[in-house]
């Protein structure tokens, strides 16, 4: 299966620049430029027609837009240690108030697992979005605590491990932590930035089907700053 | 001028299929709209409003909030697969997932199962009653119809309508679950899905 991108796609020739017009010769020099320009197009077409066949229709499905957010998460570059060794069975999700991409990958210290992007709109506890600068950020000054000192109730609890504000968009925090109650910890690390009115989350997580709590994500952490940093350009 | 002409076919020839997202669908697998399948006019009367939707590289769906038997929000899903190529069904296995279907049948039969007997049920719960009814979509479809009980005292349980059709190697599912203590039978369900997908597959 092709899954490479778009810039590996065969780009057309420069055609040769049309000699200077002369006087009498300009049709057949109009005439020649024309077949010329067509055969190398013709081949290139071909190519790409070629890689086509060959992975099938190429387009990705399209489903309705929403408004303000961006409409392929998933072509943001993962980078090319988590993408070129491990990416694998990308799904993009779209809805009113969230778009996103999730991939299937290994992380550098072998733990297979999930790996989220989303932009979103800040909400509230039943799912209504906030709209506005000013409610991104009460979201994200809420989150980021979270984020920076965790969080323990009766059920459920946020333990970070390592955690730190980075010089990304607006604000932006990066987190370590384990989450979840008592007898099923799991770990996450996350990037969080906020960029004017919308939100970036990077997260890695650990697969669901055996996680320990004791996945440590450190050495991807520059990976994933730099998506969240690509993410997050997406929307200047 | 020729290079000028060259140059918007390129372009057009290139973004119409040069997807940088590595989402490339399957050979297959069809690329419309997928919230495009039920009929407008159905989800009208429904008042239906679009949720969310999703693609892959073997599948997409949509999801919308619907009121069906003067239930309201209730959760309409449609989605259509085709099956992984050998090569990523294993390294899907490798990653956990279990006995990823190889062929459209035993995908088919897959779907048709975890409708009739759903693996989410939690501990106490279980199914009252189920029913199948084969229609006249695609190369096979079926109309399954399950009633589940939460095992609790309140009697508090849903009932999930799924319709399953196999069109070639593509499956496609189609699916309501109430909640509330209205149920439907087996031919309001047949009615309701004939209105929102007769002319979404062949017969």
């Amino acid at each position: 299966m092709y899954n490479g991108p778009a810039q590996q796609f065969p780009q057309p020739p420069v055609a040769p620049p049309a000699p200077p017009p002369r006087r009498g010769g300009t049709g057949r020099t109009v005439a020649i430029t024309v077949a010329a320009t067509l055969g190398v197009y013709t081949v290139v077409a071909g190519a790409v027609v070629a890689v086509v066949a060959a992975t099938g229709s190429g387009a990705a499905a399209q489903g309705p837009e929403f408004e303000g957010l961006p409409t392929d998460p998933c072509g943001v570059s993962i980078g090319s240690q988590l993408d070129a060794v491990s990416a694998f069975l990308p799904s993009a999700s779209f809805s009113e108030s969230r778009s996103s991409c999730s991939w299937n990958v290994e992380y550098s210290d072998g733990t297979p697992g999930d790996l989220f992007l989303g932009y979103r709109h800040p909400t509230d506890h039943r799912g209504e979005i906030l709209r506005g600068e000013s409610e991104a950020e009460d979201y994200y000054e809420a989150r980021a605590r979270e984020l920076l000192d965790g969080d323990a109730d009766e059920y459920w609890s946020v333990e970070v491990q390592d955690a730190g504000e980075l010089d990304l968009g607006d604000e932006a925090v990066v987190s370590h932590y384990r989450q979840g109650s008592e007898d099923d910890m799991y770990s996450r690390a996350e990037v969080l930035v906020r960029v004017g009115d919308l939100l970036v989350e990077v997260m890695a997580d650990e697969g669901r089907e055996d996680r320990s709590g004791r996945a440590d994500f450190t050495g991807d952490e520059e990976a994933l700053i730099a998506i969240a940093e690509r993410a997050a350009a997406e929307l200047e | 001028m020729t290079l000028a002409v060259a140059g918007v076919l390129t372009w057009t020839v290139v973004s119409t299929y040069g997807s940088s997202s590595g989402l490339d669908p399957a050979r297959g697998l069809p690329t419309d709209d997928p919230c495009a399948v039920v009929d407008e006019q159905a989800l009208s009367r429904m008042d239906g409003e679009v949720g969310s939707w999703h693609t892959t590289v073997y599948s997409n769906g949509c999801n919308w909030t619907v009121t069906i038997a003067d239930e309201p929000d209730v959760d309409l899903y449609f989605r259509r697969s085709v099956p992984m190529s050998e090569s990523d069904a294993e390294r899907a296995e490798d990653r956990g997932s279990e006995d990823v279907p190889r062929d459209t049948d035993e995908f088919y039969e897959m779907i048709v199962d975890e409708a009739t007997d759903p693996s989410y049920l939690s501990d106490g719960s279980s199914v009252l009653d189920t029913e199948e009814r084969a229609l006249r979509y695609g190369d096979e479809s079926v109309l399954v119809l399950t009633e589940v009980s939460y095992g609790l005292s309140s009697g508090a349980g849903n009932q999930r309508a799924t319709l399953v059709v196999r069109e070639g190697d593509v499956v496609s599912q189609l699916s309501f679950t109430l909640y509330s203590e209205t149920t439907v039978d087996a031919d309001e369900a047949e009615d309701l899905i004939t209105e929102m997908v007769a002319d979404s597959f062949f017969e």
